[in-house]
């Protein structure tokens, strides 16, 4: 799924280290959520959403059909 | 995220309680291999076993001891520990292994009792049978207790 992490991650200037510490995740998952290698559960999507005050849709880019070949 | 002190200061503790009981059991197997005659019964396993919590022991202690050194440190270990991801990815792994464990042991089991034409139901029989059988029953019920949560 694509997001819009980096830029918002950007924006505030962190790194990807200060985005891990702030949700509780490690940087090697932050990298991946980045290159959308990897879907977060609904809580740590929901703890991204709160830390950058943005709905989750606004985030996560869900488009119709994605994930159902899994 | 739990309190990394209090998680590390657990995972210490067990750490001390694998190896424990990794020294009991290879003092319990010593003494055993001492006091039977080996002509009857090889108390080796136990030493194995011993030598196998022992290790995990010590691997548990080195890991968290060092970890729980700074703040910074502490937290980085706990995060990983329970990073979603990893954990994802251990549970992939896992059963992989699981799957190729009982796909290589079933093989092994069908060879062995081709070999002796169905005849030998001794000791290595029965021990690859448990290894398939149990781990397949564990996996069943693990499957429908964790469909009706």
């Amino acid at each position: 799924m694509r997001n819009r992490l980096e830029e918002l991650r950007a924006r505030r200037g962190w790194t990807q280290q200060e985005l891990a510490d702030r949700v509780g995740v490690s940087r090697q998952t932050v990298i991946s959520l980045e290159n959308g290698r990897y879907n977060p559960s609904i809580l740590l999507a929901f703890r991204l959403a709160r830390l950058f005050a943005e709905p989750i849709e606004a985030i996560f880019l869900y488009e119709d059909g994605e994930g159902q070949n899994e | 995220m739990n309190d990394p002190n209090m998680v590390l200061k657990r995972r210490i503790q067990q750490g001390w309680a694998m190896v424990g009981l990794g020294v009991l059991l290879l003092v319990v197997g010593i003494a055993l291999d001492a006091l039977v005659p080996a002509s009857q019964l090889n108390f080796k396993w136990v030493e194995g076993f011993g030598v196998l919590f022992t290790g995990w022991g010590v691997i548990y202690l080195a890991r968290y001891s060092l970890a729980a050194r700074s703040p910074q440190a502490a937290r980085r270990t706990v995060v990983e520990d329970q990073d979603e991801r990893n954990i994802a990815i251990r549970h992939r792994a896992g059963n992989t292994a699981f799957l190729f464990t009982l796909l290589t042991t079933s093989f092994a089991l069908i060879i062995y009792s081709a070999m002796t034409r169905g005849q030998a139901y001794d000791a290595l029989w029965l021990y690859m049978a448990a290894v398939v059988i149990i781990p397949s029953v564990v996996y069943v019920v693990t499957l429908f207790w964790l469909r009706s949560q």
